[in-house]
Formats: structure tokens, C-alpha cells, sequence
């Protein structure tokens, strides 16, 4: 097991490094000026051809990557705490636009999404497992079809189009804001704060979440009705056990062996999860940072982005590979 | 028996489709579609129709490609053009022509919204196909290759060959030429790569081919040495090589140089401050590389710089400050209009609640009564929350600090003008002094000069002194640490801190002391400047009495002084003006550096062939060397397969790399491309192509390899018919269906990641008309004009589901096992 793990590691390794060569040649090799989108009048060329120099535009290829990594790598030393024993750290990657360390602010603007994702993974799991189990069940049947339809529907959803009209509908018709985490403006305490953070995070969450229920049910009914079709369930069954200790500890538990690998596209849908409803709820969460980086060609932020949401993806990979083999005995590491 | 009509794979799969109906209706509506998208493309393509229309200031963004693309068709200016039939809701007749209808309304520019949706189909409707097509054709051939030929070996030399090769390009691509090239290198370097696994994975006679590679290369490299060492003109050309790079190293270290005197000259303390330090200055000054005037100038300004830094810091800081407390006056401001009225609101919500209650009691019902009390208290809580005056207080204070702050930042600014007005009229007096003393001759040049010098000195140094006065903190500290070292002495006199407190007390005793003396010393001298300048003001009409007398001769020393200023300009100024302009200024533009460029330029014709045949030699040796080693182990003596060359499969090197890409995240690589290259929905296309092959190689090559495993296929090799033979006639057919099925869903998603990115403002241009830009566009008017998003919002949704029902029913159709599901 321990091998297992340092090999993979190892490998996960190699594969960063890839990664990081392939996105770093991606950003770097872009034609677009970095310096492009400060607009600040104050600035003449000088200035910006000395911070052309300060973030080496100019530098070869190769010096750029070493450069950037080196400066990755500090930073991430400063975050876990080897900074060497300096009580103030200065950053050294810095946004080029709003000139805040570019890690620290990672983090933190991964508070800002962390509730969002949390609440819509609860949601999905929660409710495509029942459905999805019920629907197979009950194949074939008016509600199953009724189920199927709706997944359909719902996959079919643009969700930027159904968070507008969402959007709309409450802020005129009910006349309650959501957009953004928090209501700007008023200063609210104790369980009214709560209540409204919760009305801030539920609805993003929710119509987030419309289109993992559907695939997900789909994906859970497939599953189990793959394993219905084996013999051991029909032994079972043929054995008159109670229909649902056959449906429940026979055909469940295999079927929902596939779900564990998709726990590895849990860390990184942190970063690329929410994009689109960061952008339309107002939230200054990882995606839209991300998508305003890459509006103004931070390169620091880009890179960053990508190099850490591939480094979670691979994470992710290994804690569900291991989850699996303990969840499988058929599965061994080696 | 009964005796039934064995029916084709294909008719069943007919059979079955047909009978679903969801599917067959589906089907229906893409062929619709389909010819919708066609007709659309044709007729409303490059016409001037209402749907072409573009906002002026998305016009204004397109700049270059606005004026040659753009203008030639009808532009709606908002406040020039009178625009008749705009935000007519569905089913409406135009308000100019009675005859004609729009039957889905028209938008904010009064353009038909059906004729945009027509023209939008096509464009929306070709990009999913397109995009469909890009991946499913690298899926395939991905996948196929790591199905068919997953077996096959390659050798770890192989990859490093490969390794080599894009190292090679991609160094001599982007550290000599631009990144065109390096795309062209990298590109070319796969190629060869490639070319090169093909042959030396497959036959062992090819080796002949790379000796001769290699006595080409050979000769390649000592045809270039011989020219570079051997003959006279390449000695000379190598000579002049080095003394070109040692020239142009200086040359642009000068640059530098002339850059910061220009800064000063334009008194811009900004550029002063970005001044490089240089710790060689001196020993340039010495060994005659600079100007004298020039290197004492920098000097001058070495020191400047620190001084500046301090203004700057705390200048950038107030600002910071300034900005940030005026923005959140403003977001309160314009809250507390909204917050007025709801208090209002409830207030008289309150009232009529009051009213109510008295009436109430009045009546006799005491519960109702109680129940208006209890609703006017909750009218009158939400009043209170909402209550302007509180919201008011607060803004006050935040603007009041607002003003503060600037008055701060002011002062600041007022600071630094007024030390640069001072150093400007000084430099005034001097020149007039300069004028002065060259119309009175030669023998007062070097003395002007030097009381020039005194000027400027005294002029910086009384300024240094009165910025460190004028930053107050210098005496502020001292008092502090007086104070906190009288306790501290008192307490532990011999403490380390303690002492180390003291000698900054001494220190700041004595900088004061010497800032002191030093203005006493500044004011002295202007005082007996002053002085000066009026003495020679009297004998000044003498001079001009002698000069109209006596015309002036060209005199030595005078002349020398104006040489050297003017080659100073020349060298310094007028150079750094030339090269910005001709140099830095185009190049800039065609996103090239100046001196890279040049010195690149000239590195690449002559190490160029140097390079390329090093990169090639050593490739070649690599794959020599694997070529042999495999040759022989796969292909004669297996057991001889030495132990020290690991291998690889080709189904290894094809997954490895989707799953590399795999793990980047598609919608940030996919942000990530698309914000490079300008906005087109084409390259949006492309894109959504490259970045979502990844399923498609995975299942095919599944298919492949259950495919090749079985008799049909084990019974044609067996015929000797030929790989490629196999692969088109007896895999792809049978590996197709599943690859129709992912693709019809592919389209499904193409249509609605397309859709997503123009709705987030980086799919298409402006003027390119997609479902998803016309839904954001209609975004703003969603209260007013709902139908501009809810028709778009439709459209996708229908075609969506109809590609995602008609995969299902083809899915369905072509795997017996899944049916009746």
C-alpha cells in the first residue's frame, strides 16, 4: 500500500510537470501584452517597459518557466510555513492588476466558493442516488418515464439561461436580492446573517446542481440496473430474501462502486465547478478570479490556477483510487 | 421449426429506432433545424440585414476590424440613429411598414429577432458539427492507434528522442525567433518525431536511412565550421561576431543609461525613482565610457532616488486609501436611496397599522387590535433597519475621512511640485548664468561650469534636506526613542536593545545635526550665488558693450563645453529618443523585443545551422542506438532485448497523454486558449474540438481492442491482408456505431459549451450572430423585453435535448443489450 502510494506520487509528479510544461507553453507563447489592461494614465511607456523587465516579458521561454515555478514553489513553502522564519514575507507572485499576492488571495477567494460547492455537491448526491434507485426499480413504469424525461429536460438546461430567469423572478417578483455571497450594504447580526447568507448560497447552489442531478440519475439507474441483470441477484432472489435486502446490500453496494472515482472531480470542480455561476451570481469566488485573470492576462494567476487545480485533480485520482480498493475487495493496489 | 427471415444488424437497428418515438421526433427537428442552419447561411449570411447590426461601442472595441469588416454594413449608433421598431414583443406588426410582422419580436436595435435566430442557428448548428468533427477525428485516431497498435513498443529512447526534438525546437524557436515560429519548430519537431517512431518501431533495414541522416548532418555541421574557423573571411566574421555582441551588450546597457537622463530631464520624479542602480557607475565614469556630466549627474540621481522612494510609498498609499474610502461613500450613497425608501415605506406601513389597531379597539375585537399592534411594531423594526439618518451618519464619516485623505495626498503632490519648481527656476538662474558667462568669453566657461555644478549640488542638497524636514517622522522618532530609551536606561542599562537604541538616537542626533548644517551651508551658498549673479548682472552692459564691439570669436573652450553637452544629448538623449521610436516603438508592436530581436536575429544566421544540426545529430544518435536495440529484441533475438533500455507501449504513450489532458480542467483551458487569440467563433469551434477528444479515444480504443481479439478480424490477418485494410474494413465499420452515439451528444454539448462562452462574453465577435450571444445580449432587457432571453433560451433548449434524445435513441438502437431499459 505504502509503495503503491509513493509510486503513484512519483507519477503524479511526472504528470505535473507535464502538465505544467504543456499549460505554461499555452499562456507563455500567447501573442497579448500583460501589461495591456493597465490603463492607468499615470503610467507612461517607461514605467511599463520597467515592468516588462520586473516580470521578464522579454526573458527566454525556458527562464520564464523556471522563473515562475521558482517563485510558485516559494510562495507555496510560505503558505505551509517555511519561510524561513521572516516574520513579514513579502509574495512574489503578485497579481498584475490588483497587486495582492496572488496565494493568499487563492485561498481566500476559495472560502468564497467553498460553501457554493459544498451545498450542490450535498444536493446532488443526496438526491440523484434515491431517484436514480428508484427509477430502476420501478423500469419502465409511468414515473420512470416521468423521471427520464425531466433528466433530459434538465440536461438539456443552459444554466447561465435558467439562473437569469431565476434571478429575475426573485428579485422583482419577490423582491429579495441574491445575488452576491451576502447582502451589500446592510450590516446584519446573529441568526438574520445566517438566514441570509443561506438564502445567498441555497439558489446558486441549487440551479447549479439541476444538471449533476439529472446526469447523475441517470448515471446511478444505469448502474443498477447493469447489476439487476447479473445471476448472483437472481440467486438472491431465487434464496427468498426480502426484496429490499437483495436490492440494498446486493445491487447497491456494487453499483455505487463507479461513484467513488468521481469523489476525484470533487477538489478541482472547486476551480472550474462554478464558473459560469460565479460569474452570473456576482460571487468573487475562484472561477470568476480566475476568469477576470484571464480577461486581463495575469499570467501569475492563470498559471497558478491551472498548475493547482491539475495538482488537485491528480489528489483527487489517488484518494479515490485508494477509497476504491478499500471499498472493493476485488481491487488490489499494486 | 419455423423458418424466419434472418434479418441485417442495420434493419434492426432501423426497426428499433422507429419504434422510439421520442428519437424519430427528435430526428425530425434536427432535420429542421439542419435546414434551417443551411437556408440561414445562405440567404441571411453577408447582407446588411437588421442582423448584422452592432452596437457603436462594441464598433469602438473592434477598432482596425470594425473599419474594414464592420462599417461597410449598417451600424446603429444609440444616440444618432433613429431606430423605429425597437422592443416589439412576439406576433407584432412594424410600426413603419403595417405589412410586416415579427412574428418573435425584434430587440433593443429593432432587429427581427427570428431573422437573428435563423441567421444564429447556422453559426451555432456548424460550430457543434464542426466541433463534433475536430474531436471525434482525433478520438478516433487516437484511440485507434492505442487499440491497434498498443502493443507495439517504444522504446524510452524513443520518447527521449522525442523529448530532445521539442526541447530543440522550442529553445531555438522561442530564445532566437518569435512564437510564430516556435509553433512552426515544435510543430516540425513532432512531425519528425513521429516519422521517426514509425520507422524505427517498425523495420530494422531503415537504419540505413538514419546513417545517411547522419553523414548529412555530419556534413552539415563541419561545412559550418570549416566557413566559420577555416577560411579568412570566417575568421574575420567570427572576430567581428564577438566584437558585435560586446558592442551591442554595451549598447544597450548605455540605453539604459540614456533612458534615465531623458526621465531626469523631463523632471519626472517617476522616473527617477525607476532609475537601475548600477554599482559600476563609477568605474564607467573612470574608464571614459561615460560623459563626465552625465555620470555625475546619475550619481546625483542615485541619490535622489531614495528620497523619492519615500514620497512614493507614501503617496501610493494614500491614494490607495483615498480611493477605497471614496468608493465605499459612493456604494453607500447609492444605497441609501433605496434604503429611504423602504423606510418610508414602512413607516407608513406603521401608521396605517396604528390606524387600523384604534379602529380595531374602537370596534370591541381586541385580538385583531393586538395583531395590527404586532404588525405596526414589526413595519416599525423594519423602519429602524432601514432608517437613512444612521446610513447618512455613517457616510459622513467615511467621506469626511475621503476629504482628509486628500488634502494628505495633496500636500504630498504640492510637496513634490514645489521642489521640482524650485530645481526648475534654480536650473533657469543657471542657464541664464550660462548664457551670460559664454557672451563674456572663453576664460569664464570653466568657471560657469563649475558654479553650475554648485548650483545644481546646493539646489538638490538644500532639497534633500528640506524633504527629510518636511517627512517629520525624523523627529517624531527621535523623541519616541528618547523617551522609550529613558525608561529602558533606567531600568537595564547595559541591555542589548538598549545600546542598539542609543546609537540610533546618536545617529538621528547626528543626521539632524548634519541636515542642519547642511541647509545653513545650501542657504550660504545660494545667498553668495545670489550675490554673484548680481555683480556680474553690473558688468554684464560692459560685456555687451565689448561683444558689439569685438564679435565673438568661436572660442575654444566654449566650444568644447557645447560639443560635449551636444554629443552628451546625442549619445545619450537623442540615441534613446531614436532607438524608442524606431527600435522599441514598432517592434513593440509586432510583440517582438527590440534588442532580443536584433540580437536574435543576427544569432540565428550564424549559430542557426550550428543548432539545428546538434539537435539533429543527437536525436538521430538516440534513435540509432534504439533502432538497433529493438530491431534486434523485437524482431530476431528476444532474449537478447537488453535489460538496460526499458520500453514503452504506444498504448501507454496514447492514455498517458489523455489522461494528462484529462486533468486539466476543460473549462479553464478552454478560458485559457480562448483568451489568447482574438474573439471568433471559429477558434471558439476549434477549441471546444481540441479540448474534448479525451472520450472518444478512451471508448474507442476499448472497442478496438475487444474488436482485433476476435475470429473475423484474427482470420483476415491470417489472409495477409494489410493493417490499413484491416483497420477500414473490418474495424471502423463495426466501432462506429458507439462513435455516431458519442458524437450526437457531442453536438449536444458543443451547442451548449458554445452557448455558455459567447453568453460570458468570449465566444464570437460582435458581429457574429450565435443563440448564446443573442441571449446575453437580451440579458439586460430581461424585465422589459423577456423574450429576447426566453426565445434564444428555448432554441438551445430544443436542440439540446432533441441531439441528446436522438444519441439515446441511436444508443438504443445499435446495442441490443441496452434495450428495454
Amino acid at each position: 500500500m505504502l509503495t503503491y502510494i509513493v509510486r503513484r506520487l512519483f507519477q503524479m509528479g511526472l504528470t505535473l510537470f507535464i502538465v505544467s510544461v504543456i499549460s505554461f507553453l499555452i499562456v507563455a507563447l500567447a501573442p497579448g501584452d500583460p501589461l495591456a489592461s493597465q490603463l492607468d494614465p499615470k503610467k507612461t511607456d517607461a514605467d511599463l517597459e520597467r515592468r516588462r523587465d520586473d516580470i521578464g516579458y522579454d526573458d527566454p521561454v525556458v527562464k520564464k518557466y523556471l522563473d515562475f515555478y521558482a517563485k510558485f514553489f516559494a510562495d507555496l513553502g510560505a503558505v505551509v510555513g517555511f519561510d524561513g522564519g521572516q516574520e513579514e514575507y513579502s509574495w512574489k507572485l503578485t497579481s498584475e492588476t490588483s497587486k495582492e499576492p496572488v496565494l493568499p488571495t487563492m485561498w481566500r477567494k476559495a472560502g468564497v466558493t467553498l460553501p457554493l460547492l459544498i451545498v450542490n455537491t450535498l444536493v446532488v448526491w443526496s438526491l440523484s442516488f434515491p431517484v436514480g434507485i428508484y427509477s430502476a426499480l420501478r423500469r419502465n413504469t409511468p414515473q420512470d418515464r416521468a423521471i427520464t424525461v425531466i433528466s433530459y429536460t434538465l440536461i438539456a438546461f443552459p444554466g447561465f439561461w435558467i439562473s437569469l430567469l431565476i434571478i429575475g423572478f426573485v428579485t422583482k417578483t419577490l423582491g429579495v436580492p441574491i445575488v452576491s455571497p451576502e447582502t451589500i450594504g446592510v450590516d446584519l447580526e446573529g441568526p438574520q446573517a445566517f438566514f441570509d447568507r443561506t438564502w445567498h448560497v441555497a439558489i446558486p447552489a441549487l440551479v447549479a446542481s439541476l444538471t449533476g442531478v439529472a446526469v447523475l440519475t441517470r448515471y446511478v439507474k444505469g448502474q443498477m440496473l447493469e447489476v439487476m441483470n447479473h445471476d448472483y441477484i437472481r440467486t438472491a432472489k431465487a434464496k427468498g430474501l426480502d426484496n429490499d435486502v437483495v436490492y440494498y446490500r446486493h445491487a447497491l453496494r456494487p453499483a455505487s462502486l463507479p461513484f467513488i472515482t468521481m469523489i476525484a472531480g470533487l477538489l478541482p470542480s472547486l476551480f472550474g465547478g462554478s464558473v459560469v455561476f460565479e460569474a452570473i451570481y456576482g460571487w468573487p469566488g475562484l472561477g470568476r478570479w480566475f476568469l477576470e485573470a484571464v480577461f486581463t492576462r495575469d499570467i501569475y494567476i492563470v498559471m497558478t490556477s491551472l498548475f493547482v487545480s491539475a495538482a488537485l485533480t491528480l489528489i483527487g485520482i489517488l484518494i479515490s483510487d485508494i477509497l476504491l480498493s478499500v471499498a472493493d475487495p476485488r481491487v488490489r493496489l499494486s | 421449426m419455423s423458418i424466419h427471415k434472418p434479418s441485417s444488424p442495420l434493419g434492426d437497428a432501423v426497426r428499433i429506432f422507429v419504434r422510439n418515438k421520442p428519437a424519430l421526433v427528435s430526428l425530425i427537428m434536427i432535420s429542421v433545424l439542419a435546414f434551417s442552419a443551411i437556408t440561414g447561411a445562405l440567404f441571411t449570411g453577408d447582407k446588411a440585414e437588421p442582423a448584422d447590426l452592432v452596437r457603436i461601442e462594441e464598433a469602438e472595441l473592434l477598432g482596425d476590424y470594425y473599419e474594414t469588416n464592420v462599417k461597410p454594413r449598417a451600424v446603429a449608433h444609440p444616440g444618432k440613429t433613429e431606430l423605429k421598431d425597437t422592443f416589439l414583443p412576439p406576433f407584432s406588426d412594424s410600426r413603419e411598414h403595417k405589412d410586416k410582422t415579427y412574428w418573435l419580436g425584434t430587440d433593443d436595435l429593432g432587429r427581427d429577432v427570428a431573422a437573428r435566430l435563423w441567421a444564429g442557428s447556422s453559426i451555432s448548428l456548424t460550430i457543434g458539427f464542426l466541433a463534433v468533427g475536430i474531436s471525434v477525428l482525433l478520438g478516433i485516431s487516437l484511440g485507434g492507434i492505442a487499440g491497434y497498435f498498443g502493443r507495439e513498443r517504444v522504446g524510452i529512447s524513443v520518447i527521449a528522442a522525442l523529448l530532445l526534438f521539442l526541447a530543440g525546437g522550442i529553445l531555438l524557436a522561442t530564445d532566437i525567433v518569435g512564437p510564430g515560429w516556435a509553433m512552426i519548430g515544435v510543430g516540425g519537431a513532432l512531425v519528425l518525431g513521429m516519422l521517426g517512431i514509425a520507422i524505427a518501431g517498425g523495420r530494422f533495414k531503415t537504419a540505413g536511412f538514419f546513417a545517411l541522416t547522419l553523414v548529412l548532418t555530419l556534413s552539415l555541421l563541419l561545412y559550418n565550421r570549416s566557413i566559420e574557423t577555416g577560411t579568412p573571411e570566417g575568421a574575420v566574421y567570427t572576430e567581428a561576431r564577438k566584437t558585435h555582441e560586446a558592442a551591442y551588450d554595451q549598447l544597450m546597457a548605455l540605453r539604459d543609461y540614456g533612458r534615465a537622463v531623458k526621465a531626469w530631464e523631463d523632471e519626472d520624479p517617476q522616473h527617477v525613482l525607476n532609475l537601475p542602480e548600477r554599482k559600476d557607475l563609477p568605474a564607467w565614469l573612470y574608464a571614459g565610457q561615460l560623459d563626465v556630466e552625465v555620470g555625475m549627474r546619475l550619481l546625483a540621481l542615485q541619490e535622489q532616488r531614495f528620497n523619492l522612494q519615500k514620497y512614493e510609498s507614501a503617496l501610493r498609499e494614500a491614494e490607495r486609501l483615498h480611493a477605497e474610502q471614496q468608493q465605499r461613500a459612493e456604494y453607500q450613497q447609492e444605497y441609501e436611496g433605496a434604503y429611504r425608501t423602504r423606510h418610508e415605506e414602512s413607516l407608513a406601513e406603521v401608521a396605517e397599522h396604528l390606524k387600523r389597531r384604534d379602529e380595531l379597539f374602537k370596534a370591541g375585537d381586541r385580538d385583531a387590535g393586538r395583531e395590527a399592534a404586532a404588525a405596526a411594531d414589526n413595519a416599525q423594526l423594519r423602519a429602524n433597519t432601514f432608517d437613512p439618518a444612521a446610513m447618512m451618519e455613517r457616510a459622513k464619516k467615511l467621506h469626511e475621512t475621503a476629504i482628509a485623505r486628500q488634502a494628505y495626498v495633496a500636500a504630498l503632490n504640492a510637496g513634490i511640485a514645489e521642489g521640482i519648481a524650485a530645481r526648475r527656476k534654480a536650473m533657469e538662474v543657471a542657464a541664464a548664468e550660462l548664457e551670460a558667462i559664454r557672451a563674456k568669453g572663453a576664460s569664464d566657461a570653466k568657471e560657469l561650469r563649475e558654479r553650475q555644478y554648485e548650483m545644481e549640488t546646493v539646489t538638490r542638497t538644500l532639497k534633500l534636506a528640506e524633504d527629510d524636514f518636511n517627512l517629520a517622522d525624523n523627529s517624531q522618532r527621535r523623541q519616541a526613542i528618547e523617551t522609550a530609551l529613558k525608561g529602558l536606561t533606567d531600568a537595564k542599562p547595559e541591555h542589548a536593545g538598549v545600546r542598539s537604541l542609543n546609537d540610533e538616537l546618536n545617529g538621528l542626533n547626528g543626521r539632524r545635526e548634519g541636515l542642519e548644517a547642511a541647509r545653513k551651508k545650501t542657504e550660504d551658498s545660494l545667498a553668495d550665488l545670489e550675490k554673484r549673479k548680481k555683480e556680474e548682472a553690473q558688468g554684464g552692459d560692459v560685456a555687451k558693450g565689448v561683444e558689439r564691439a569685438f564679435p565673438p570669436l568661436p572660442i575654444q573652450g566654449s566650444n568644447d563645453l557645447i560639443d560635449r553637452r551636444g554629443k552628451m544629448r546625442k549619445a545619450f538623449v537623442i540615441k534613446f529618443d531614436t532607438e524608442k521610436r524606431n527600435g522599441l516603438t514598432s517592434l513593440r508592436v509586432s510583440k517582438q523585443l527590440d534588442g532580443n530581436y536584433r540580437y536574435g536575429f543576427y544569432r540565428f544566421s550564424s549559430h542557426f545551422l550550428t543548432i539545428t544540426a546538434l539537435v539533429l545529430l543527437l536525436s538521430i544518435a538516440t534513435l540509432m542506438v534504439m533502432a538497433a536495440a529493438q530491431g534486434v529484441a523485437l524482431d530476431k533475438f528476444k532474449a537478447l532485448k537488453p535489460a538496460f533500455l526499458p520500453t514503452i507501449s504506444v498504448d501507454d504513450l496514447v492514455m498517458r497523454f489523455t489522461e494528462i489532458m484529462l486533468t486539466v480542467p476543460v473549462i479553464f483551458l478552454i478560458l485559457a486558449i480562448l483568451a489568447i487569440f482574438e474573439k471568433d467563433v471559429f477558434i471558439t469551434m476549434g477549441v471546444i474540438g481540441l479540448t474534448s477528444w479525451m472520450g472518444t479515444t478512451r471508448f474507442v480504443r476499448a472497442e478496438i481492442l475487444s474488436l482485433r481479439e476476435q475470429d473475423f478480424v484474427q482470420s483476415a490477418r491470417s489472409l495477409g491482408m494489410s493493417d490499413f485494410r484491416i483497420i477500414w474494413r473490418h474495424l471502423v465499420p463495426n466501432a462506429i456505431s458507439p462513435v455516431l452515439v458519442s458524437a450526437t451528444l457531442g453536438v449536444a454539448g458543443a451547442v451548449l459549451a458554445e452557448s455558455t462562452l459567447s453568453f460570458l462574453g468570449i465566444g464570437a465577435k460582435p458581429d457574429q450572430t450565435t443563440w448564446g450571444m443573442i441571449l446575453s445580449e437580451g440579458r439586460e432587457y430581461i424585465f422589459d423585453a423577456p423574450w429576447l432571453t426566453w426565445i434564444p433560451g428555448l432554441a438551445i433548449l430544443f436542440t439540446v435535448l432533441s441531439f441528446n434524445l436522438l444519441g439515446e435513441g441511436l444508443r438504443e438502437a445499435f446495442n441490443p443489450k441496452l434495450r428495454g431499459r
